[in-house]
């Protein structure tokens, strides 16, 4: 029996889909953020899938840069969160409108 | 064999993506993500992507994943979802997600079932990766390097207070 890359491929398209699901629905904006690493985790399944299927080890490094910039990623947001919280105290997308006009 | 086990690991991803949609607590929600991305980290082991696979679990299940519940235990953060989902946009997004499902089913149909190419020796390796990553692709690893300094000098910059209020 030999893997297939059909299945990988869906299990990568739910996986996005059920991320941009969690940040338009989700209010917790801790959980917003983890809907946004799921998409990245979804992006980087299919890379890897591709790259084994073509044989080309290129994708590897598309998927160490995704890491990168996930990291980075996390890093801004969680002292962004940081400041929102000292200054509104909640974490409800919601309510954190200090930008509206 | 293995196949199985790949398909098992898939399942286990989505149903961890699945958990953390439909928790209402936050700290239930990463450890669901934690479990998506556990599985995934063996996914990757299984199409010889080792190095991918290792630094899965280093970045995102050691880095990612401990931050996001730090700050939920920094914060104190209780389940305050009064209302779990935001049901006004519940309809709207149902319907995205579906046409996102469909226009990928739409692709799957246009796929032709093809058997994995051969792979050479160092197809996923440290050393197969580290010749590619110092050798053709040097400048993207260089801009990551800047990206990632970049991104230092900003938290510290959001989470001192002296750099604030100069």
């Amino acid at each position: 029996m030999e893997i297939d890359l059909t299945p990988l491929i869906i299990t990568a398209g739910v996986l996005f889909c059920l991320g941009m699901f969690g940040v338009i629905m989700r209010r917790n904006v801790l959980v917003v953020l983890m809907s946004i690493e799921l998409m990245l985790n979804a992006v980087n399944l299919s890379f890897v899938s591709f790259s084994r299927f073509n044989g080309d080890p290129a994708g590897h490094l598309m998927v160490l840069m995704v890491f990168v910039v996930a990291a980075a990623e996390v890093a801004v947001a969680v002292a962004i969160i940081i400041n929102m919280y000292k200054l509104r105290q909640t974490l409800t997308v919601d309510r954190l409108d200090e930008l509206r006009g | 064999m293995t196949p199985l086990v790949l398909y098992l690991l898939c399942g286990v991803a989505i149903a961890g993506g699945i958990g953390m949609l439909l928790t209402k607590h936050p700290i239930r929600s990463a450890m669901s993500l934690l479990l998506t991305m556990t599985s995934l980290a063996g996914v990757y082991a299984l199409l010889h992507a080792h190095l991918v696979a290792v630094l899965q679990v280093l970045i995102y299940c050691g880095a990612i994943v401990v931050l996001i519940v730090y700050i939920l235990m920094l914060l104190d953060v209780r389940s305050d979802d009064a209302e779990r989902f935001r049901h006004r946009d519940m309809v709207a997004s149902l319907a995205v997600a579906a046409a996102g499902l469909l226009g990928a089913g739409f692709t799957f149909l246009g796929l032709r079932a093809e058997a994995a190419l051969a792979i050479d020796e160092g197809f996923g390796t440290t050393n197969g990766i580290a010749r590619l990553l110092l050798g053709q692709y040097v400048l993207a690893f260089e801009v990551a390097g800047a990206l990632l300094l970049a991104g230092i000098v900003g938290v510290v910059y959001l989470t001192t207070r002296e750099g604030r209020e100069r």
